[in-house]
């Protein structure tokens, strides 16, 4: 952000700390459910598993206005450029789930049209095997995440503007 | 000099309304539709190919996929194909083809459950997502206490059932039957005189009978446009034909009616659960026939013989003898259909599977032209399509 | 013919003998036609009613497991499918699948499927159809307008082409993809591609 130059270190340490509370507690996932896995993705939003619990409710369906996202189904090769797409359309500080075994590598299809795993497209943070995984798998995995984003400190964001 | 120009406007693939990664390209005068052209295979994995080279068993699993809305239909379908090549249909055993209506009727429940659930959200009622999906999951729940999964279960095995069904099924699924009933009245409730609904549906996505025909629309569309089809009653499999159900027939065929055609099946689905769960009789669950079914597990884990045969079964798997044989059942979606071709040998040589979202998608040139791009919406929404068995 | 002069000499005959030889002979007459053919089954009528239209192209007729297919020449396809659906019934007016096989090693090499249903009759019919490598097919979109997206993918993963179609183009796979998947010389995990989907 580049206030954090100009801070003592003591404030900076307890706003990263703040900052990443609420980046933890206010994930909004894109809706990128692809295959049979968004069911799953679907399920755990409504009442009987309650992503709100988590502050990630809100499904944005557009990319610029989320932060987390959530590839549930199998990538194929034709969907390829639409995922990188959309990608670098989320603004940063932006994190990725690959849910299902289609999303963590390819799953039972490995044939012409299917890249064998979401991570040759776009750095995932946390991978959930399954088939479909059950929607507390999906919380586990956000639960998961929440802590890596917690952790998060300014250094390891730099801003681009600033460097060049 | 000012010139005006139809606006081509990008109905992407992810969309919150496109149920899965449809491209729809419209060709927009205004706010209405000149030309839609829809751009399909983002969710093309190969499923066809893929089979060709997995045993008939193996390739059970990929069937679920493809509808994954309502996955045992897609099963029921494949197995009774395999069990007509085989030769071997009048050697399943009555319980497991009680079961498997059972099954099917609670998961065509369930598919339509899912289909009311996103097609009212696209239009705005977002309160019935959430009703529709505790109702999801109580059948989820009940599925799951005999499949053990709730979205790909592979529960219906050629020659039968992988297992059987337990009394806690039973007790849950009838506990189900009472309370449904009321939960349909609250979805009706909600939405049929509902003006904002009515508006937004009647009139719209209209296709006439003899055009339903020519492109082959079969399924809820079919009959909302007035044709009396149905293959659970005019080519029965299961014993259908003993079952005492009605098929509703829509009058105009717009989206209206598709919606009032999918709640009346949902109750018929409830009374044939009912008239399944009273009639099912005692017995195993999977046939005999020692050339294609595998024993029942504590056999194999007790007599070498069954061990080595249940072995060999799974790994190389039974050779089919040569022929081709088409089987359809009724999913929710429509006539899906399995094509098999078999060479003689344990892997099927053709695996063609006859998609009724792919032809009835067909159409939606027809049904948007000349209506609003909102309404767009509305008319996917209706068809009811999975870009799951679209694309395969 | 025999039957008819049986009778006759036999009501000659009865004219003169008592009644127990006129029905003895009778009864015989009847047994006689009884025996002679049963009635031919639906298939065999429709494919006699096709050769007296078509005559040499029609080439098969099997029935296996209950399910009646018959094979006719590509050439041929499209006016026996007209045939098929308009003659008085038969009535097959619905065209549920159309897809195609590759028998690698066979004289030719692909077959197209037609699954037909007709509902007036409840029937079913499958035609086939032989078509060689790199030969064209006519179009059914004109009998059917449901064969338009069916054919377009039958292109797309076999590479035959149907002559007349209005849009023959890729439908699942993008245009400019090298090769046609579902033939049973191309790899299951594909060949690797020059350019992709834009």
């Amino acid at each position: 952000m580049g206030i954090e130059n100009n801070l003592p270190p003591f404030l900076v340490g307890n706003l990263e700390k703040v900052v990443g509370l609420a980046r933890k507690h206010s994930l909004w996932p894109a809706t990128f459910g692809l295959a049979c896995c968004a069911l799953e993705m679907m399920v755990t939003s409504t009442s009987d598993y309650d992503i709100a619990r988590f502050g990630a409710e809100a499904f944005r369906p557009s990319p610029r206005q989320s932060d987390l996202l959530i590839v549930a189904g199998t990538l194929t090769m034709k969907m390829s450029n639409v995922v990188e797409r959309i990608w670098e359309q989320m603004p940063d500080p932006k994190w990725a789930i690959a849910y299902g075994s289609c999303a963590c590598s390819g799953g039972i299809f490995n044939t012409y049209n299917t890249v064998q795993g979401v991570d040759q497209i776009l750095p995932v943070n946390v991978y959930v095997p399954g088939c479909p995984p059950r929607p507390e798998a999906l919380l586990a995995a956000i639960i998961k995440l929440q802590d890596v984003v917690a952790k998060e400190t300014f250094s390891d964001r730099p801003d681009f503007r600033a460097a060049g | 000099m000012s010139e005006t120009k139809n606006m081509i406007v990008n109905m992407g693939p992810q969309h919150p309304a496109t149920h899965g990664v449809l491209r729809l390209v419209l060709e927009l005068d205004g706010e209405t539709v000149v030309d839609v052209t829809p751009h399909l295979g983002h969710l093309h994995r190969g499923l066809e190919k893929l089979a060709e080279h997995k045993t008939y068993h193996q390739a059970l699993t990929l069937t679920d996929r493809m509808d994954y809305t309502g996955a045992l239909l897609n099963n029921l379908g494949y197995c009774l194909a395999v069990e007509k090549l085989l030769d071997v249909e009048d050697q399943i055993p009555d319980r497991a083809t009680v079961a498997r209506v059972c099954l099917c009727e609670l998961q065509r429940i369930a598919g339509h459950l899912l289909w009311l659930a996103t097609h009212a959200l696209d239009l705005g009622a977002m309160t019935m997502l959430f009703y529709c999906f505790r109702e999801r999951e109580t059948v989820h729940d009940i599925l799951e206490e005999v499949t053990g999964a709730r979205i790909t279960p592979s529960f219906i095995r050629v020659g039968g059932l992988a297992d059987d069904i337990t009394d806690k099924f039973i007790e849950k699924a009838r506990a189900f039957i009472k309370e449904f009933p009321g939960r349909i009245d609250e979805y009706e409730g909600l939405l049929t005189n509902n003006r904002i609904w009515r508006k937004r549906t009647e009139g719209l996505g209209i296709i006439s009978k003899e055009q339903c025909i020519q492109y082959s629309i079969t399924g809820p569309v079919l009959r909302a446009a007035g044709v009396d089809w149905d293959l659970r009653r005019d080519q029965p499999y299961c014993g259908y034909e003993t079952y005492d159900f009605e098929i509703p027939i829509g009058t105009t065929g717009d989206v209206f009616d598709r919606y009032t055609v999918r709640l009346i099946e949902m109750r018929q689905s409830i009374r044939l659960v009912e008239q399944a769960l009273d009639r099912l009789p005692d017995g195993p669950v999977m046939m005999d026939d020692f050339r294609y079914a595998p024993p029942p597990k504590d056999a194999v884990y007790e007599k070498i013989e069954s061990l080595i045969s249940h072995f060999k079964l799974m790994s190389t798997g039974y050779k089919a003898p040569k022929g081709d044989v088409y089987m359809s059942v009724e999913a929710t979606k429509g006539e899906l259909g399995y094509y098999l071709v078999s060479d003689g040998s344990e892997k099927p040589y053709r695996f063609r599977v006859r998609p009724p979202c792919f032809i009835n998608l067909q159409a939606i040139k027809d049904m948007t032209v000349g209506h609003m791009l909102a309404d767009v919406v509305a008319v996917i929404g209706s068809l009811d399509i999975v870009l799951g068995e679209i694309d395969r | 013919m025999d039957n008819e002069e049986k009778v006759v000499d036999a009501a000659q005959d009865a004219a003169q003998a008592p009644e127990a030889q006129t029905q003895e002979a009778e009864v015989a007459a009847e047994v006689e036609a009884a025996a002679q053919a049963p009635a031919p089954s639906w298939l065999e009528t429709l494919v006699e009613g096709l050769k007296g239209q078509f005559g040499e192209a029609i080439l098969s007729a099997v029935t296996f497991r209950g399910q009646d297919c018959i094979t006719v020449s590509a050439d041929k396809v499209v006016d026996v499918c007209m045939y098929l659906r308009d003659t008085e019934g038969y009535d097959f007016a619905m065209l549920t699948d159309l897809t195609a096989v590759d028998n690698m090693g066979a004289k030719t090499r692909f077959t197209v499927v037609y699954n037909l249903y007709s509902f007036s009759q409840n029937l079913r019919l499958r035609v086939k159809a032989p078509v060689a490598e790199g030969a064209d097919i006519s179009t059914v979109e004109n009998v059917w307008k449901a064969a338009n997206w069916m054919e377009r993918e039958v292109y797309d993963l076999f590479g035959i082409n149907f002559e007349g179609h209005s849009n023959m183009k890729r439908i699942l796979l993008w245009d400019g993809y090298d090769g046609h998947p579902l033939r049973k010389d191309f790899p299951l995990t594909g060949k690797p591609q020059a350019m992709t989907y834009r």
